[in-house]
């Protein structure tokens, strides 16, 4: 069991907050056959960046949280799939953990992560504000500008911008 | 090849400016003339974990020879970084002494 | 040409902003090295040799005066008085300090230019054939696509961080000259049934594995373009390789899945997610298709109608020559397309001093209806150029030693910038261009040669398409010593084909007497002048050369070598 001490810090558009998902049962995807839809509502789907996110849609109106794991910063495949997810349907919460800095922020909004999951030495390293000003730079978007502007690209609309 | 023994010294790039120095055993110098010569490899590569990321940038061990008193770099890439380029008479080569980084 | 909108301009300044603040998290130590190296790189900054180089971005090598003059003033702000002209139409700055990257990406976005993903792991800066717009054998002007794929990939947030990186090329003529066939991805403007679209090519490359590319669609609709796009990157993004960075490109995801496993994949996508594109709103495409309508040519231009050429050639035999090999056929009768070479035999190929810069500015502005183009042969295009002011434009650019009468043929040649400024050359290359243009035009062999390409690399990378030249030579390392391979028969256009090696590499001193036996050979077996050296190639094989230049009783001591 983690304490709050010592547990992550999630930032969002808004700023730093407690990791409120360690106490959240932890699942992979190949438990999820043979989960039933409380524990699938109540914890948290842990993804690889390698998965094959098709392969979950029928659980996708079940579940209610996704941590999508970097591996490094230069791999983006985690930002492909979080998309991927989106596009599926998926409209919960997606967020990302592992080799995700400040200067990806803005990409990870952008493909329909909400929140990016911090260890405290990352935090301590990269202050709240840096994050904040970040994710005002979503709103320059020429994807958007061209027609991409979807349901996929929900963070954008939660924050009016 | 050389009949010269085989000695070391410490390469990187300034952050700054991104010009070529050599370590000098207390400071970055520009001249691979100045550079702290070691005898041994390991005692170069054994520096290297000391340098700090904001004054250089990718600091590694090069093997160089004195040639009549000269340093000379083995390698001609190092050769290219210690002179300067062949088309034009840019960098080292066209220095003066005292041009600061 | 196209001019930024208010949207364009935030945008510029916006990222100009967010780098200098980059920078300065990493001097303060909040940013590691490894951290940041990614940042400066999709901002065009690389760390070389001697010192930092910016790479500044020519979208689909199209720019206009004010834009060459501000490149000029660079130059001499914060380099040291030249720039460098890539094959991939971009410019470089070989000599620069990141204190002052902030201020020069300021200056570019001043003239509407960034250095926005000239580097890194995302789709690079869009090319396309230089003579756009002007080319007499054009469906459409290629530029309007790229243009619009340049605003689709800028800061694509799903797509910045890619096993590798990505180059797009777009050519609207039946004769490619956007190399199209060796992009990732290639696009071809077609006409079927009336109705024009794009055929699209994929996984083509160069590099450590050559690579021409594969018919991914034969016709695809405009309106398809991004949404279809979209879906090969993505694909790409999450199943090309990351282990290992010479297999991380699209063109070994290709291979390794196959085109029709890959095709199923990108149709799947691009079906599910078609429908949430809402398609490019209509004031955008109008604004892109305005901005590459043919320039307004002046009343008087009706007289220059009749204006023969022939009689310009006949006052001057240097203009003449010249005329031969630097102009090309315009669609417009009145107007030639001019071609200036930055070849001068000896020089570096592709660099222009800033005062050279300035001249050519001037020149299109006075004559050419302000529009320079960048090719990826590394020379500068004045696409229009009215026949009248031919013989004006000839004079200045000979003032300023601009007027090598060399395009297509041996002392124009692609040379990347080797061993002498990039960190990751194994051999040097300008010095072997300069040496290969010195030797040959000295000897007076480059007319009767006529239509050659030599390209020189100075690493497996291939930046400098070695194995698209007529005659390609790539630089090697042997044991701290420099070796160049030589292949023959490759080629570019629309009949691509890559060259084969001729066998063991060559010393840097063996490497000129190499070239002069092949040129020796296709001299003496050729059937006629008319036969080109790409021509006596095909028509003769590998076998002649190899014999001359290998011959038994040195074979042995080449193999060793080697």
């Amino acid at each position: 069991m983690i304490d709050s001490n010592s547990a992550r810090i999630v930032v969002d558009a808004a700023g730093f907050h407690l990791d409120d998902w360690h106490k959240r049962a932890r699942f992979t995807p190949e438990d999820l056959a043979g989960l039933d839809a409380k524990t699938g509502a109540s914890g948290v789907l842990v993804l690889d960046a390698a998965q094959r996110v098709e392969d979950l849609t029928p659980w996708l109106n079940v579940l209610t949280a996704v941590e999508i794991g970097f591996d490094n910063a230069g791999d983006g495949r985690g930002f492909s799939l979080a998309r991927a997810l989106r596009g599926l349907g998926y409209a919960r919460d997606i967020r990302a953990s592992g080799g995700i800095h400040v200067d990806q922020f803005r990409h990870a909004l952008q493909c329909g992560i909400d929140a990016v999951i911090l260890t405290r030495e990352a935090a301590s390293r990269m202050p709240e504000q840096h994050w904040v000003n970040a994710a005002t730079t979503t709103a320059l978007n020429y994807q958007a500008r061209l027609g991409f502007a979807s349901a996929s690209w929900r963070s954008r609309e939660d924050l009016n911008l | 090849m050389s009949a010269h023994p085989i000695q070391y010294v410490i390469t990187a790039n300034d952050f700054h400016s991104g010009a070529v120095v050599f370590w000098g055993g207390d400071a970055w110098l520009l001249r691979l003339r100045d550079a702290c010569v070691f005898e041994r490899a390991e005692d170069a590569e054994a520096m290297l974990t000391q340098f700090r990321p904001e004054q250089v940038v990718g600091a590694y061990v090069i093997e160089v020879v004195a040639d009549a008193g000269q340093l000379q770099a083995q390698h001609i890439r190092e050769a290219i970084r210690a002179r300067g380029p062949s088309n034009y008479f840019h960098g080292k080569q066209a220095e003066e002494d005292h041009v600061s980084l | 040409m196209y001019r930024y909108n208010q949207f364009d301009t935030e945008y510029v300044r916006q990222r100009v902003a967010i780098f200098r603040e980059q920078v300065a998290r990493r001097i303060a130590g909040v940013l590691t090295e490894d951290e940041f190296k990614p940042l400066r790189l999709q901002n065009g900054v690389y760390l070389q040799l001697h010192a930092y180089m910016l790479r500044v971005a020519i979208p689909y090598g199209t720019l206009n005066a004010r834009q060459m003059r501000a490149l000029a003033m660079i130059a001499e702000c914060w380099d040291r008085g030249y720039g460098h002209f890539t094959t991939r139409q971009n410019i470089q700055f070989n000599w620069i300090r990141l204190d002052d990257v902030g201020d020069i990406l300021e200056a570019l976005a001043d003239v509407e230019m960034h250095a926005i993903q000239t580097s890194g792991n995302c789709v690079r800066n869009v090319t396309a054939d230089h003579f756009a717009g002007a080319a007499k054998d054009e469906i459409e002007d290629p530029r309007m696509t790229a243009e619009l794929l340049r605003q689709y990939s800028t800061g694509h947030a799903e797509f910045a961080f890619l096993p590798r990186k990505f180059k797009i090329a777009v050519t609207g003529a039946a004769h490619d000259r956007a190399v199209t066939a060796f992009h990732d991805i290639g696009i071809n403007i077609v006409r079927k049934e009336g109705v024009v679209g794009y055929r699209i090519v994929i996984g083509g490359g160069l590099g450590r594995t050559p690579i021409i590319g594969t018919e991914l669609v034969e016709f695809l609709p405009k309106a398809d373009l991004l949404p279809y796009l979209e879906a090969v990157l993505h694909v790409y993004n999450r199943y090309g390789r990351r282990d290992n960075k010479y297999k991380a490109r699209i063109k070994i995801l290709v291979q390794e899945l196959g085109i029709e496993t890959l095709r199923a994949e990108i149709d799947a996508y691009f079906t599910a997610t078609r429908d949430a594109f809402a398609g490019v709103p209509d004031a955008m495409l109008g604004a892109i298709e305005a901005a590459f309508q043919p320039p307004e040519m002046p009343p008087e231009m009706d007289v220059a109608e009749a204006y023969d050429l022939r009689h310009d050639a006949a006052l001057s035999p240097a203009l003449a020559a010249w005329m031969e090999t630097n102009l090309e056929e315009h669609r417009d009768g009145r107007h030639a397309i001019v071609s200036i070479s930055l070849k001068a035999p000896g020089a570096t190929p592709g660099d222009a001093s800033a005062e050279q810069m300035r001249v050519i500015a001037d020149l299109a502005e006075r004559y050419a209806y302000d529009e320079i183009r960048i090719s990826h042969e590394q020379n500068v295009i004045l696409p229009h150029v009215p026949k009248a002011h031919i013989a004006a434009v000839f004079r200045a650019l000979d003032a300023a030693g601009l007027a090598s009468a060399n395009i297509g043929q041996l002392s124009d040649i692609i040379a990347c910038p080797g061993m002498d400024y990039c960190a990751l050359a194994t051999a040097r290359s300008i010095p072997i261009a300069q040496e290969i243009a010195t030797r040959f035009t000295a000897l007076k062999m480059e007319r009767d040669i006529g239509a050659l390409k030599i390209k020189i690399s100075g690493c497996i990378n291939a930046c400098g398409h070695h194995h698209v030249g007529h005659i390609g030579i790539l630089g090697l390392d042997r044991a701290g010593v420099e070796n160049y391979q030589i292949t023959l028969g490759g080629d570019g256009t629309e009949d691509a084909a890559l060259g084969a090696r001729t066998g063991p590499g060559f010393s840097a001193e063996a490497l000129i007497p190499a070239i002069e036996t092949i040129l020796d050979t296709y001299l003496h077996g050729r059937k006629n002048r008319d036969e080109t050296f790409l021509a006596f190639y095909r028509r003769v094989g590998m076998a002649p050369f190899k014999r001359a230049l290998y011959p038994p009783t040195n074979r042995a001591r080449h193999e060793s070598a080697a």
